[in-house]
């Protein structure tokens, strides 16, 4: 099922979020780990965007902050069912320039998820997690029904037509079910950037398109990439990454951009990459897109620089918005010096 | 006793009246007094009862009466209490020296939780206006509709307590004698959930951002929007970090669903000296503490307990929208 709420909207599935912020052990180490090994193919190294986990997705815990897990019922050319796996969305099949083959995480190399995780930010994931594990556990056999339907039909001889028919029923019912179950949770959707009609619709399309086609496995995407946020992903080439944030600087204009999660664990770090931006005197802006968490010291920090120097804050997510206004420094913001322009992203 | 320009003391007084006609007869009359003698009034109350004094008292008073929903600004109750601080404050810089207030802050239908930090914020009133002087603050309390233990507590917090609607009508204001300033470190214990149905994670200044984990996971899973969500981690996080900060360097976070709210309590061994901590309104200048003020604009109700003994507990609470009616 989760396959499909994914092709139908790019919905995330059981993401792994483990904050950013726990930056030893876990899957950094993992990670990392496995980048660093040299592989043997004549002069070749490991490409950086190489999925340290393969094919060793049913661990209970796979120890990803990206993991995203898609379950599909996978089926040989022939049709024959190879059984329910579970995978990683962001996993596709890379290759050398060896001809070989390499599970791919389509985020990137280990910085770039960082980002994508980063810009997603934690309550999105999670909300989108929650909601496609509370549809799997409302509908718990919706997906093996659906390949059973599949079967019989691909099964049956041309000239009958009860297993297609069956499968159509079973494809509309499943349709109806998913279709409700949006729209009960349409507000939570729409929160995240999804309409749950054109959600249905979507569903109704793939499914429409499977049922008629003479794959038995289904769909793991439509040919849409995983989310990403909006806009550009800043550049990782010369950032600084501090704990949960990355911080990355240029000239002509001058900007400071970070990305991430502004925490006491890096408070000190993006204290001194806005003082030291400050300093030169410059109209610095200060992209804060992909910021979607920061605490209230952080935003301390970003506002008495604000009042101390000619910065821009660009690009405050609606919950930063928020933040700064419970914590009483939209208004401190506001007597700011005049240059300061708290640019709105929607 | 109305008419005279002497600066009084802080007056806190709970009239108790019964029902809605007393109710607008006891309160107009109070703030048409006021007006008579020049004090301007601050009046929050439920938005229909704002409309019945509206038109018992006409026009806004001539520009002092300000009238606010109190389901609104009190729905965290403490939000009270910097709301009135604000209206003296702006009296003050308008060289006013004596002002009226009404303020409802409960109504029947209050959940256990927030009936227990109303008295909390009632008797935290007496601390927080204790110095200032001018201010007559009365509280209405429906002894038709709310439980005898409610009219009870309200007798504990107010140290003037009128039975029936017109304060100054009456002019019998007894002094209370179970009256007794409220003391701080507010020591009860909370009711504990259910232990199977808490998932409790012990962190320190390492381990902060997976209590931020934890709260985006359980509270995504009890259907929390996303932005409420995002408001909740926060609060969690700057309770976490004034563990961290000021309490021992470590704590324990426990996340549960009562009620159709989502509960998040941080506790650690620090102890909390100043009762009013998470309603002092944090200043432009940048300096002094603002977590808990943040904490109590992003939640829907935060209780603080604290102890010697115990050490302190921060609970918030966010509703996730799917009470049962």
């Amino acid at each position: 099922m989760a396959s499909l709420v994914q092709s139908a909207a790019s919905l995330t599935v059981y993401t792994r979020y483990h904050d950013c912020a726990r930056d030893t052990p876990g899957w950094t180490f993992v990670l990392s780990e496995r980048q660093s090994i040299p592989v043997s193919v004549s002069g070749m190294t490991e490409p950086s965007d190489r999925c340290g986990f393969g094919l060793a997705f049913e661990r209970p815990s796979i120890d990803c902050p990206a993991f995203q897990r898609s379950q599909f019922i996978a089926a040989t050319s022939y049709g024959k069912p190879l059984g329910t796996h579970i995978a990683c969305a962001h996993l596709v099949v890379g290759e050398l320039s060896t001809n070989q083959f390499y599970p791919r995480c389509s985020l990137g190399a280990v910085p770039d998820r960082m980002r994508w995780l980063g810009m997603m930010g934690p309550a999105r994931l999670e909300v989108q997690r929650a909601l496609s594990a509370e549809f799997e556990l409302q509908h718990p056999d919706a997906l093996r029904e659906l390949i059973a339907a599949k079967a019989t039909a691909l099964a049956e001889p041309p000239d009958s037509r009860s297993g297609r028919l069956a499968l159509a029923a079973v494809v509309r019912e499943f349709v109806d079910e998913f279709g409700a179950f949006v729209s009960t949770h349409a507000t939570r959707l729409e929160e995240l950037g999804f309409s749950a009609s054109d959600l249905t619709d979507r569903v109704a399309i793939v499914l429409g398109e499977w049922q008629r086609s003479s794959r038995l496995d289904l769909p793991r995407g439509d040919g849409q990439p995983p989310p990403r946020p909006d806009g550009p992903l800043p550049s990782t080439e010369g950032a600084q990454v501090s704990g949960s944030v990355t911080i990355s600087r240029a000239t002509n204009p001058a900007a400071l951009t970070f990305v991430g999660s502004i925490d006491q664990t890096n408070l000190n770090a993006v204290d001194a990459a806005l003082t030291e931006a400050i300093a030169g005197g410059d109209v610095v802006r200060i992209d804060l897109t992909g910021v979607t968490f920061c605490s209230v010291a952080g935003l301390r920090l970003l506002i008495r620089a604000a009042k101390g120097g000619m910065i821009t804050l660009a690009g405050m997510q609606p919950q930063l918005q928020r933040a700064l206004t419970a914590a009483g420094l939209a208004s401190v913001a506001a007597i700011a010096s005049p240059i300061t322009d708290l640019e709105v992203a929607i | 006793m109305t008419s005279g320009h002497g600066v009084r003391d802080f007056r806190h007084e709970a009239i108790l009246y019964e029902g809605e006609t007393e109710f607008l007869e006891g309160v107009a009359a109070f703030v048409i007094d006021g007006l008579a003698a020049g004090e301007p009034s601050l009046v929050m109350v439920s938005a229909e009862k704002i409309d019945a004094l509206r038109g018992r008292i006409g026009a806004d008073g001539d520009g002092l009466v300000e009238y606010r929903d109190m389901s609104v600004v009190g729905a965290n109750p403490a939000r009270i209490i910097p709301a009135w601080v604000a209206f003296a404050l702006a009296q003050e810089q308008r060289g006013v020296v004596r002002m009226r207030g009404v303020g409802e802050p409960i109504w029947p239908g209050r959940a256990a939780a927030q009936l227990e930090e109303c008295h909390w914020h009632e008797a935290l009133i007496n601390t927080a206006f204790a110095h200032l002087q001018g201010f007559w603050l009365v509280c209405p309390y429906d002894v038709a509709v709310l439980d005898p233990s409610v009219v009870r507590e309200a007798r504990q917090t107010h140290p003037l307590v009128s039975d029936g609607a017109a304060p100054e009508s009456l002019r019998v204001h007894s002094l209370v004698e179970e009256f007794v300033a409220p003391t701080f470190p507010l020591s009860s214990s909370l009711p504990q959930p259910d232990s199977a149905a808490v998932t409790e994670i012990a962190f320190d200044s390492g381990t902060a951002g997976e209590v931020r984990a934890l709260v985006a996971a359980e509270g995504a899973r009890a259907g929390l929007l996303r932005s409420r969500l995002e408001d909740l981690i926060l609060a969690v996080s700057e309770v976490a970090t004034n563990s961290i900060e000021h309490g021992g360097g470590r704590g324990v976070a426990r996340i549960w669903v009562d009620d159709g709210d989502v509960v998040c309590e941080v506790a650690d061994r620090g102890v909390i000296s100043d009762p009013l901590v998470d309603r002092r309104q944090p200043g432009a200048d940048l300096s002094g503490p603002r977590g808990l003020w943040t904490v109590n604009q992003l939640c829907d109700l935060v209780q603080v307990r604290s102890s010697r003994d115990t050490g302190s507990v921060v609970r918030v609470r966010v509703n996730a929208g799917r009470k049962l009616a």
